[in-house]
């Protein structure tokens, strides 16, 4: 039997934007110097009047960090659950995520390469978002030329992607080997996710990024939800299956590869949130694309909330913080699925 | 009026022919039957009708119009399919619901920025009525009944409002009240159908005309007394049967004799 909030989706996007709200108050509030709702309603007044004092002390800690680390885990968390629901959907398999298909993985071994060359060669200053950008696209250019022929078969598609996540990995793990140990423990830092050092400049190309993927997938919702029943059903009601399917990969790996660039690797976002979507609303595309887009942004504030104040003066990187939960989600979702 | 035509038509895969030189022309509103052994080809040809298989020479004109000039949507808005297994790569983790498979009949009919209102509702709610599903429109697709699965698949294809109906072997794995209830469905919807059909009587009982392809060609091509013979039958088959008519109607009724002559059946 399907769920109750399935037939009313209105409720549970609603519920989940108030949600989103509060998540981001929570954000601005909660932190090692505590600031209360009513300030944070004072400073929204004073801003909509122009009357504050930029030089107090919240105001700097609210703007200049809590505000933009806040919106960096919401657009993060979105691009990742749009990013993983994509993948799924196109590829009929509730395992598929950026990282499954190495999309990530070329994208970080970009960004590291980038990294480490500017390390070497100081006056070499490659962007790291065009590493990133770069090593997603080729990630995603080797997994198409490893499935060769077949690569429009989604079986063959995981396959590679699976291959090309490794390899690219292994090539990460060789350059963090062979980096000096200050520059491999920012590296390895990095590669874990972080918020830490977001400033306002950092979230143009990811908000782009990702609300263009926003618009491209409820532009071509139908389409993509025709393929979860398969090439052969989508194609026979008028979808170009292998166009739409290769230009979703594309996209997924730009947004992916944005993201990776700004904050490192984030784990188990783009797997796990699409599938607490589905728990919610059910498996219609633009259902699950939606709630997951605002689970994620909502998920990705919490856990960065978490990584910023479990310990005392200390950030714990926040992928450590989403595989443990994703970890412990999957174990509740198996164990529940064998009573 | 011919509907859909097809000539010199030739498709091969991996260098092997799978068509070899077919042509043929479908008039409006008749009910064709596909028959022949497995691997002669049918579904390969039904594949080809709707765009799926690209002819490597030849060509399929549809209301006298190159299908090849026509985009996959403007097919769509021509031509259901419903294939053998009902929709086998719909992963169990993604639950569609009866009205939501149903729903997505609609699909070459809209545009990409448009949404769903009230008279969508209605059509599904019609389509569902006459296939008898309305009660189990909330239910999850994977839940139904082999039969009632054709029967979704058939209202999302009422849905798509086809002018030509693709059926590859819908009675598969039905048992003989379902197989009569689908094929009964797609009957009244009063448009053209070709169905690859193994059971020679249902073929002989729904059919205006009948293929009989072998080896990737036609061998006989007519009204199903002028095809169901005991030579052709034989020639293709390789099984003596003998040929009278139905005791409740004048349709045709095929028998066949328990031995074989020893050939080689390929595969599917």
């Amino acid at each position: 039997m399907i769920n109750p909030v399935r037939n009313n989706f209105k409720f549970p996007v609603f519920a989940l934007l108030i949600l989103l709200i509060i998540s981001v108050i929570c954000a601005i509030s909660i932190g090692s110097v505590s600031i209360a709702t009513n300030e944070i309603y004072e400073m929204i007044l004073c801003f909509s009047n122009s009357s504050c004092d930029i030089q107090s002390s919240n105001w700097q800690i609210i703007w200049e960090l809590r505000l933009p680390r806040a919106l960096m885990a919401m657009i993060t968390g979105a691009g990742l659950a749009l990013s993983g629901t994509i993948l799924q959907t196109i590829t009929r398999n509730p395992l598929a995520d950026p990282y499954l298909l190495g999309i990530s993985s070329g994208a970080a071994l970009g960004a590291v390469v980038s990294m480490a060359i500017s390390t070497l060669i100081l006056w070499l200053n490659l962007p790291i978002t065009m590493g990133a950008l770069a090593g997603a696209i080729f990630s995603l250019f080797l997994m198409l030329t490893l499935a060769g022929r077949h690569a429009f078969k989604v079986e063959r598609l995981l396959l590679s992607g699976v291959a090309v996540s490794f390899m690219l990995s292994a090539f990460t793990s060789l350059i963090l080997y062979y980096s000096a140990p200050d520059v491999s423990a920012t590296l390895l830092f990095w590669m874990m996710g972080s918020f830490s050092h977001i400033q306002w400049q950092n979230l143009a190309l990811p908000f782009v990024m990702v609300t263009l993927g926003l618009m491209i997938g409820l532009i071509y919702r139908n389409w993509i939800a025709a393929i979860q029943t398969g090439d052969d059903s989508a194609l026979s009601l008028g979808v170009p299956v292998n166009s739409l399917r290769l230009s979703l990969l594309i996209i997924s790996a730009i947004i992916t590869g944005t993201l990776v660039a700004q904050v490192g690797g984030i784990a188990f976002v783009g797997l796990m949130i699409p599938h607490i979507a589905r728990m919610i609303v059910g498996s219609v595309f633009h259902k699950v694309f939606i709630s997951a887009f605002l689970l994620g942004s909502i998920f990705l504030i919490w856990v960065d909330i978490i990584a910023r104040t479990v310990f005392e003066n200390q950030v714990l990187p926040v992928g450590i913080v989403t595989a443990a939960i994703g970890s412990v989600f999957f174990f509740i979702i198996l164990r529940n699925k064998n009573a | 009026m011919d509907l859909i035509q097809a000539k010199s038509l030739n498709w091969s895969i991996s260098g092997q022919n799978i068509l070899s030189n077919i042509n043929f022309s479908i008039k409006e509103n008749e009910f064709i039957g596909l028959v022949g052994p497995n691997g002669s080809g049918k579904t390969s040809l039904l594949n080809c009708l709707y765009g799926k298989n690209i002819p490597l020479s030849g060509n399929i004109s549809y209301k006298n119009q190159p299908l090849n000039n026509l985009s996959r949507r403007d097919i769509a808005k021509q031509m259901a399919v419903m294939s053998q297994e009902p929709l086998p790569e719909l992963s169990i983790q993604f639950d569609l619901t009866v009205f939501e498979i149903i729903a997505m009949g609609l699909i070459p009919h809209k545009k990409l920025l448009s949404f769903g209102d009230n008279s969508d509702h209605k059509i599904i709610h019609q389509a569902a009525r006459q296939v008898d599903l309305v009660d189990k429109l909330n239910l999850n697709f994977h839940v139904l009944s082999g039969g009632e699965k054709q029967r979704a698949l058939i209202a999302r294809a009422i849905v798509q409002k086809p002018q030509l109906l693709l059926l590859d072997e819908p009675t598969n794995h039905l048992d003989i009240y379902h197989q009569i209830d689908i094929l009964n469905i797609a009957r009244s919807m009063d448009i053209t159908v070709i169905a690859c059909l193994h059971d020679l009587n249902l073929a002989a009982t729904y059919c205006d005309k009948v293929f009989l392809l072998n080896n990737g060609s036609i061998v006989a091509y007519g009204e199903p007394q002028e095809v169901f013979t005991e030579e052709n039958l034989y020639q293709v088959f390789h099984v003596k049967a003998n040929i009278d008519q139905q005791p409740f109607s004048d349709k045709l009724r095929i028998s066949f004799a328990l031995e074989y002559s020893n050939k080689t059946v390929s595969n599917d």
